[in-house]
């Protein structure tokens, strides 16, 4: 057995029995949504990191680098990074209320419909999330493939049911089972890149001899493909073109600052300050891991000039390991791509099962409030997890896209749609309903037609489908009338009235 | 090499610790222990006293 599989078995093996004792530790609905509510700040920043560090990020970042040049720094790095920075102002305003919300289309049901029962703009926002992040667990199923499938041999198509055992053991447990693999994931992240960025400088003799040849060369990205022009790899806008990479940088920063995940995720620590702490430490953790993948995907270039015939730039990383590192390091760096897949995976698909589960099923049933009905909720979560899972390892089989290019498309509809909603909800008492629906509507017609047809003037597709989302917001919540009390007081006020606090705990549904 | 990109990167830095310091002195100024007042921008536990 190999130095790979040995690593991987025992990697495996500490991840799924973390999981089964996080499991054990549910009690009720809210343990498995948001840990209830009572997430440190270590606990925090390790889930949240992982979450950054998906296969898009560990993969598809210096797969970028190394075939568009450093222009993927703006259009991706760059782009999260501001994401990161934004989030400690949204991550306050979600968790000031005492009673937070437990999911993403639950704050919208009571920032936009806290009169109805049941409340159609809270299922149309579950069910646009349940499709984008099954798309995201997707994507993970197939870089976990790629990655298992380059070191053992085994077909792509076997490697992805592989993935779907470890993921359901993973999930099983909510929230914080999820909490605390990510951050053991983070951990053996760090690791790896670093071990990959090392062995990368002492191949190639350091970071000179790294951009003289990045920018000077020549060699196409497949064996046998066009040549690049001279020195491309090393400008601004690379391969891209000024519009697609501020499009990218735009999807990426404004679209994941406001992706339902993150929402989510600053509704989880035990007070708005833990919440936007969390976010600041992250951004200052991630440059190092960036820094590594920076380093991995031009000194790549140098190593492995062109990729062979027949794959895309996502298999660099993978290839560069197996065929030039240390078995040891390249077993720990292999590892932290597939730990990179499975935390990602494993909350998207939490969010998937949430968002069909308590936030479309149990919202069209109406169900009554009771303790008995929140321990059937958390049953059902479990089955429709391991539902999704295997429908995103069917979806995955046989299929390839970029990776990170698919994280870009999602992020860039979630913010086109979500932006407004978010953000001027969070920032102005005046948005309303209409106003969200209208916006939600404008972003993503617009999105979807500038991605199809092209934005006009050349502009960047993102800033054309949210900003005319905002706008469109704007002009509506100043000629409709004003949403009720309830439905902003407790993301403004510190001390909210006894009806906004009996209307929160109304539509979480809490057990009386 | 252009080292815009790198620009980019490191504007971001600087914009995320002006938001941060910013939505902490709001907390801070509010004093409550719920939202998680300490006393100070960069912690979110208030030491406790020896007994």
């Amino acid at each position: 057995m190999n130095i790979y599989l040995i690593v991987f078995i025992v990697y495996f093996g500490i991840i799924i029995a973390t999981s089964i004792v996080g499991a054990k530790k549910v009690e009720s609905m809210e343990d498995f949504a948001v840990g209830g509510n009572k997430m440190g700040l270590m606990l925090g920043i390790g889930t949240s990191i992982a979450t950054w560090l998906s296969v898009a990020s560990v993969m598809g970042v210096p797969g970028n680098i190394y075939s568009r040049g450093v222009c993927a720094i703006i259009g991706w790095i760059a782009g999260w990074f501001l994401a990161t920075a934004m989030m400690p102002a949204i991550a306050y305003k979600i968790r000031r209320p005492a009673v937070p919300c437990r999911t993403f289309p639950e704050f919208i049901h009571l920032r936009y419909d806290p009169e109805s029962e049941k409340s159609k703009i809270r299922i149309f926002v579950a069910a646009i999330e349940l499709v984008g992040y099954f798309v995201f667990s997707f994507i993970q199923v197939q870089g976990f493939g790629i990655v298992l499938s380059s070191i053992t041999g085994l077909p792509y198509n076997i490697c992805c049911v592989c993935f779907m055992i470890i993921l359901i053991f993973t999930c099983m447990g909510g929230f914080e089972s999820v909490a605390r693999t990510d951050t053991a994931n983070a951990i053996l992240i760090l690791i790896g890149v670093i071990a990959g960025a090392i062995t990368v400088m002492q191949l190639t003799g350091g970071w000179g001899n790294i951009v003289e040849n990045f920018v000077t060369t020549t060699a196409p990205l497949t064996e046998g493909g066009e040549p690049l022009q001279a020195g491309i790899l090393g400008t601004t806008w690379g391969t891209f073109g000024v519009s697609a990479i501020l499009s990218t940088f735009l999807s990426n920063a404004f679209g994941a600052a406001v992706a339902p995940h993150w929402v989510s995720r600053f509704m989880a620590p035990k007070n708005a300050k833990t919440a936007a702490l969390q976010m600041f430490w992250v951004l200052i953790l991630l440059v190092p891991i960036f820094a590594c993948l920076v380093i991995i995907g031009m000194g790549g270039k140098m190593i492995m000039p062109s990729l062979s015939a027949g794959v895309t730039s996502d298999y660099m990383f993978p290839q560069l390991i197996i065929h030039h590192l240390n078995p040891v390091l390249g077993a720990l760096a292999l590892t932290a791509i597939c730990a990179a897949a499975v935390s990602t995976a494993n909350s998207m698909l939490l969010h998937c099962s949430t968002s069909l589960v308590y936030d479309i099923k149990r919202m069209i049933q109406g169900k009554e409030n009771s303790t008995e009905n929140d321990e059937k909720t958390t049953k059902e979560l479990r089955f429709w997890i391991l539902g999704l899972g295997v429908l995103a390892v069917l979806g995955a089989i046989g299929q390839f896209s970029l990776l990170a290019q698919g994280f870009t498309y999602v992020y860039g509809a979630f913010g086109s749609i979500f932006f407004a909603l978010i953000v001027v909800g969070l920032f102005s008492k005046k948005m309303n309903q209409p106003a969200a629906w209208v916006s939600m509507f404008v972003g993503f017609a617009l999105y979807l037609y500038c991605t199809i047809c092209g934005a006009p003037f050349g502009l960047p597709t993102f800033l054309v489908s949210a900003g005319l989302s905002v706008i469109s917001a704007i002009i509506v919540m100043n000629i409709t009338k004003k949403p009720p009390v309830e439905a902003y007081e407790a993301y403004f006020n510190d001390n909210p009235s006894e009806k906004t606090i009996a209307t929160i705990h109304r539509i979480r549904k809490d057990a009386v | 090499m252009s080292i815009i990109p790198f620009v980019f990167w490191a504007a971001t830095l600087v914009i995320g610790l002006i938001i941060y310091i910013a939505v902490a002195s709001t907390i801070e100024k509010s004093g409550l222990d719920r939202l998680g007042a300490t006393g100070n921008l960069f912690t979110c536990e208030k030491k406790t006293d020896a007994k």
